[in-house]
């Protein structure tokens, strides 16, 4: 089988016995076994705080559990909402989040906006895709991107983003 | 035969306003709440506006030529159309157009557009495509400026 995973991130595990699992023919159990790897290794290597995980998991809780917001929304699936948790789990320090905000949107999905000194813009969370704008305040220059949810190194590459553009 | 009677958007108050909120909009329609923000009895709203930003402090400027601007909490979202192809981010030019509909006139005629100018259907789960967030994102900072500004 051709894995899409990427064999950087897989190092940067230092789990070289995940490489076996590369050669496994269930795709699925694949890059199942490799997200629940990863998002384990990289919440592990985060900075003693969780302030901003924290506080956007419970504006995450406070929305799906707002009766207003649920009245006039299409539902919040658990797939989506379990995209919110895989996107954030995915940021490679808790600083990442820093300015970032969790609000809904009519269809059910979700918009994290990020507003910073040193960039601004907007990931949209959905229930098969992503999709993002980050404005470089420096040069007012964007980075916009769509791409699946389930790839892993996808998110991890808007995060990228965001850590070269911080001040 | 009564003639319809349209609001025709006709400041960049309104425009920014209503181009500012765009992630909350569902369904084609300016919500209730949007809707009676800005009409005055008539039977549907036309906009048809260029806006051409080329840098931050043009957007700035622009932006401070709105004398009033929204409360953060102040709620309300449109649904605009927007020809938004002609995001150049490239070269730092936002072009957009935004123009009425027929086809919605019994509410607010205003509908996202594709690049290709196919209408940007909202369906439940979908995600907004990276050049409307783009725009989006842009208005809604001349907006945190203005606010900012006035609470100085």
């Amino acid at each position: 089988m051709t894995s899409n995973i990427d064999i950087q991130n897989l190092d940067r595990l230092k789990m070289r016995g995940i490489e076996t699992l590369i050669k496994s023919d269930d795709s699925d159990f694949v890059r199942y076994a490799v997200y629940f790897i990863e998002s384990a290794y990289i919440q592990s290597s985060k900075s003693k705080s969780h302030k901003n995980t924290d506080r956007i998991l419970s504006e995450l809780n406070s929305i799906i559990n707002n009766k207003e917001i649920v009245a006039n929304s299409e539902p919040f699936s658990e797939k989506v909402i379990s995209n919110v948790k895989k996107f954030i789990s995915l940021s490679i320090s808790d600083d990442d989040l820093e300015g970032a905000t969790l609000s809904p949107r009519k269809n059910g999905t979700f918009l994290l906006d990020f507003d910073t000194n040193s960039f601004y813009g907007a990931a949209n969370i959905g229930e098969k895709d992503f999709s993002y704008s980050i404005i470089n305040n420096s040069n007012n220059k964007s980075m916009n991107g769509i791409h699946e949810i389930s790839n892993l190194k996808e998110i991890t590459g808007f995060f990228d983003i965001i850590n070269k553009l911080k001040i | 035969m009564t003639q319809d009677s349209r609001y025709y958007v006709a400041d960049d108050e309104i425009l920014f306003r209503l181009l500012s909120y765009p992630g909350q909009v569902y369904n084609n329609r300016l919500t209730e709440e949007a809707f009676a923000l800005y009409h005055q009895n008539e039977d549907y709203v036309s906009v048809l506006r260029k806006i051409f930003i080329d840098s931050n402090d043009s957007i700035l400027s622009l932006g401070e030529r709105i004398k009033r601007w929204p409360n953060k909490e102040d709620k309300f979202w449109g649904y605009c159309s927007l020809i938004a192809g002609e995001v150049r981010s490239a070269s730092n030019l936002l072009d957009v157009i935004s123009c009425y509909t027929e086809n919605f006139k019994a509410h607010a005629g205003i509908v996202y557009l594709n690049t290709d100018y196919s209408r940007i259907v909202n369906t439940p789960g979908a995600v907004f495509p990276p050049h409307i967030l783009e725009l989006n994102a842009r208005l809604r900072h001349i907006a945190k400026d203005l606010i900012w500004k006035e609470n100085k």
